[in-house]
């Protein structure tokens, strides 16, 4: 029984670094229309970076909060250079913007593996995180504590910001009528650039906090991309609340699949995906398609 | 453009009379490749066998993107299904790589109808992404199943004879291919396809079950992507998860925009070029993927029409829509 | 037996409720007119009709057929064509491609993969029938995106008629047209065979009354009044909410 709890635990802590992936995917196309297929390099570059930053400091703080940050700024040069020239093409600019960022994928891997090499890396877990802590009669890692605290933190103060601000009311008007809300003197152009942006280091900061429990490599881009597509998948593409249902969804299955069933646990994931297809084509909190 | 009714397709369609300079242009260039083992060396001729087939890889890929309006970042999963048949036939059961190579596209239609099925009543953005997701599960399965793909180590394939033996079967399923395709494309199917690909919601409100027919054209696809897959087991003799792995939809995608999508002509010169590039950087530097990535966002960007289309433009001005 | 029935149809967003417990009744040959302030819900009546949108509640009957929340292929299938209020057509395609597509879902073999589609005849004796009958058939050989407004709100009809359906929806037909476009369109509507029931959304109060056998007024999704055009203008309901529109 203790065992169980403790993998119910391992298996939050894993969604949780998922929920930061898909929220920031879904955050990106629920309000942009773009599928940014470099989301995953995103979170690879933030651990990356990171990991540069805690060996040049020793500080692992510093990296935990400067590389999601240098990822913001990255992510804001490419929506403003690359992908602003394409949102006024004429046919179908959102798919041309998804291919960029296939694009994107491949600069990215070449650009990690040239400077770091291909053999996974580690980052070491910051002092005060060493350590276990209890919950319910359990012993969690501390670090693995502060992820899913970290999550849960992230994904109230979005949904507070998305759902009940201005600024939220704003990019959701920005999403169903660019022009009018142009016209009402929205900088459209200004928010998808921070909406992107941000996107991004969520991801890269999924990366940061993921590099001390799970190591740093340069096929992690690949990984997490799957896992974080399957995620939005089944819990709704541009639904805060499927992709937080999803993520521990994906998580538990995860991390139970590895425990009991090693070989089978990537069957386990598609089989949920597939259940949940059969039934709700657009995931479980997904917007009904209607033409 | 032809004037006459009754013919008027939009530009993209083959059925458009070719200038005169375009068809001799083609006329020479099938007597070439038809003569290649007669005038390049082994190295040149197994570069062009994998153009070759590589570029039936590219037009099935482009039914897909360019005429069908879906963009799909799994079709390494045919080429993969395609070429592993092939070994696994061949390694396993002495099976000749023909009759490997039919039983690849036995196998690769009711898997294209499975993944097919799911990624299209997803639809929308999802389609892309499962694409990506089936691909890479089977990616996963033959890293896995050691037993029977051999896992990172490969699998050796069966040849198909000699050199140039491969070399005609290849050039000769590739014009089979290509005009296979021509016919397709000008056929009611085709047209249904491209309407699909320009406006789905006008499409239903006009009597047509799109979700059908994207599923038909995805099968076309994976058979024909199979296909590909296939002759590379038989023209390398070696076949490995790298024929599964997502690098390979991507490199294919690049191909489709860089030649030029919606056309026959444009993946093929795709193709040629990307895997020119790609010989010829690979030896002087180990920086090819940026390069790759850098080739698809400046063309993406600046180059949509691609090669063929820039052509086109250069050659037959006005005839454009 | 109406030809279109709906019955307590209802549709809601959330808590916006779109279409009030609606029932009409439309019989055959009819010109009907809805009419209504923006956001009446009118549009979002005929999405349901058309299949585009799945209602809420309610049941929507086409020949005694029962077609609520069925895909718009298939309302297509059993008769019923419709125009969008913003074009929604093939602009990179030419207009005969426009049309051809529209006949060759209910006329010819779409999923012949073999032969080409300039050898079926009748394929291309129909489009041009239909080209014909709206007026297009001196264009038919230029993309639609060069079509000026009026044209390619023609194509629109056409594509909707090609299949030779018993009912027509057509979602203001006249939106963004002049005086001069406006009074063809009128014409045009008012040459259509009495085999053909339309079911039409329209803001113009002359092409209204120009055209309508009886006029159904919605008000915040809910019906307020069917009835012939002289009883919908003298009716102090309606006039309260169309007040200051001429008519």
């Amino acid at each position: 029984m203790q065992l169980v709890g403790f993998q119910i635990l391992n298996g939050l802590v894993y969604g949780m670094l998922l929920f930061l992936m898909s929220a920031g995917l879904s955050l990106i196309f629920g309000l942009m229309r773009v599928l940014n297929l470099a989301h995953g390099s995103f979170y690879m570059l933030g651990a990356f970076f990171g990991l540069a930053i805690v060996r040049l400091s020793g500080n692992y703080w510093l990296a935990f909060f400067l590389a999601p940050l240098l990822v913001v700024v990255l992510g804001a040069a490419i929506e403003m250079l690359f992908l602003r020239p394409l949102y006024r093409r004429e046919h179908e600019g959102h798919l041309d913007q998804m291919l960029l960022t296939v694009g994107f994928i491949f600069v990215f891997i070449d650009i990690v593996r040239s400077v770091w090499g291909g053999d996974v890396l580690g980052i070491e877990t910051p002092d005060a995180l060493t350590g276990a802590v209890s919950f319910l009669g359990l012993f969690l890692p501390k670090y693995r504590a502060f992820i899913i605290v970290l999550g849960l933190a992230l994904g109230i103060t979005m949904w507070l910001l998305i759902e009940h601000s201005r600024l939220g009311a704003k990019l959701r008007a920005g999403v169903d009528d660019a022009d009018m809300a142009a016209g009402v003197g929205i900088n459209v152009s200004r928010m998808f650039t921070w909406t992107f942006a941000l996107g991004c280091g969520l991801a890269a900061l999924a990366g940061v906090a993921a590099g001390p429990m799970l190591g740093v490599h340069a096929g992690m881009d690949l990984e997490i991309l799957i896992l974080t597509l399957l995620v939005v998948v089944i819990g709704g593409m541009g639904s805060l609340k499927g992709a937080l249902v999803a993520s521990i969804l994906i998580g538990e299955a995860d991390t139970f699949g590895k425990a009991y069933f090693p070989e089978g646990t990537m069957f386990l994931i598609y089989v949920v995906m597939v259940g949940v297809l059969l039934f709700r084509p657009t995931g479980l909190f997904g917007l009904r398609q209607h033409e | 453009m032809s004037k006459r009714a009754g013919s008027v397709v939009n530009a993209d369609s083959p059925t458009r009379r070719m200038p005169s300079a375009g068809r001799h242009a083609a006329v020479i260039a099938l007597a070439a490749l038809a003569l290649v083992p007669l005038w390049l060396g082994d190295y040149g001729r197994s570069l062009v066998t994998e153009t070759l087939l590589f570029c039936i890889f590219a037009m099935s890929l482009d039914l897909l993107m360019g005429y069908t309006g879906l963009i799909s970042f799994g079709h390494a999963a045919f080429f993969g299904v395609g070429a592993y048949t092939v070994a696994v036939l061949g390694a396993l059961f002495g099976i000749h790589p023909v009759l490997g190579g039919l039983a690849a596209v036995c196998l690769a239609a009711p898997l294209a109808v499975a993944i097919g099925f799911f990624c299209i009543r997803a639809s929308g953005v999802y389609f892309i992404m499962l694409t990506l997701a089936f691909a890479q599960l089977l990616y996963t399965v033959a890293i896995k199943w050691r037993s029977v793909t051999g896992g990172t180590d490969g699998l050796v394939a069966p040849r198909l004879g000699s050199g140039t033996e491969t070399y005609c079967a290849v050039l000769l399923m590739l014009v089979i291919v290509y005009f296979g395709m021509r016919r397709l494309i000008a056929s009611p199917l085709g047209q249904v396809l491209v309407g699909i690909r320009e406006n789905e919601a006008r499409m239903r409100a006009a009597g047509y079950a799109t979700a059908r027919y994207k599923l038909i054209s995805f099968v076309i696809a994976g058979c024909l992507g199979a296909i590909a897959g296939a002759l590379f087991a038989m023209h390398n003799g070696f076949v490995s998860p790298a024929v599964l792995f997502w690098m390979l939809s991507g490199e294919g995608m690049v191909m489709v925009v860089l030649g030029g999508t919606g056309t026959l002509v444009g993946p093929m010169i795709g193709t040629a070029v990307f895997l020119l590039l790609k010989h010829f950087v690979s030896i002087h530097s180990s920086h090819w993927e940026l390069l790759l990535g850098a080739m698809f966002i400046a063309c993406v960007m600046f180059f949509k029409q691609g090669i063929y289309g820039w052509l086109r433009e250069r050659w037959l001005p006005g005839s454009r829509p | 037996m109406s030809l279109l029935r709906t019955v307590d149809l209802s549709r809601s967003f959330g808590s916006l409720l779109a279409t009030d417990c609606v029932n009409l009744a439309i019989e055959a040959g009819e010109r009907h007119a809805i009419i209504g302030p923006n956001g009446a819900g009118k549009t979002s009546l005929l999405n349901q009709v058309g299949g585009q949108l799945r209602p809420t509640s309610g049941q929507i009957f086409f020949k005694d057929r029962e077609i609520t929340g069925l895909a718009p292929e298939r309302v297509c299938k059993l008769g019923i064509g419709r125009t969008f209020q913003k074009n929604n057509l093939f602009t990179r395609l030419s207009v005969f491609d426009n049309v051809r597509l529209a006949v060759l879902a209910m006329r010819g073999q779409p999923l012949n993969a073999f032969l080409p589609v300039t050898r079926f005849a009748a394929l291309k004796a129909r489009t041009e029938e239909v080209l014909e009958q709206v007026g297009l058939a001196d264009r038919q050989a230029a993309p639609v995106r060069s079509l000026s407004y009026g044209e390619q709100r023609q194509v629109e009809i056409a594509i909707a008629l090609a299949a030779d359906p018993e009912l027509v929806l057509l979602d203001e037909p006249t939106a963004g047209m002049s005086p001069a476009e406006t009074a063809q369109m009128v014409e045009f509507v008012k040459r259509l065979p009495r085999t053909l029931t339309i079911l039409m959304i329209e803001h113009d109060m002359q092409v209204v009354f120009s055209l309508a056998d009886r006029i159904s007024v919605l008000h915040y999704g809910r019906l307020l009044a069917t009835g012939a055009p002289a009883e919908i203008s003298r009716n102090e309901a309606v006039q309260e909410i169309y007040l200051g529109t001429a008519h």
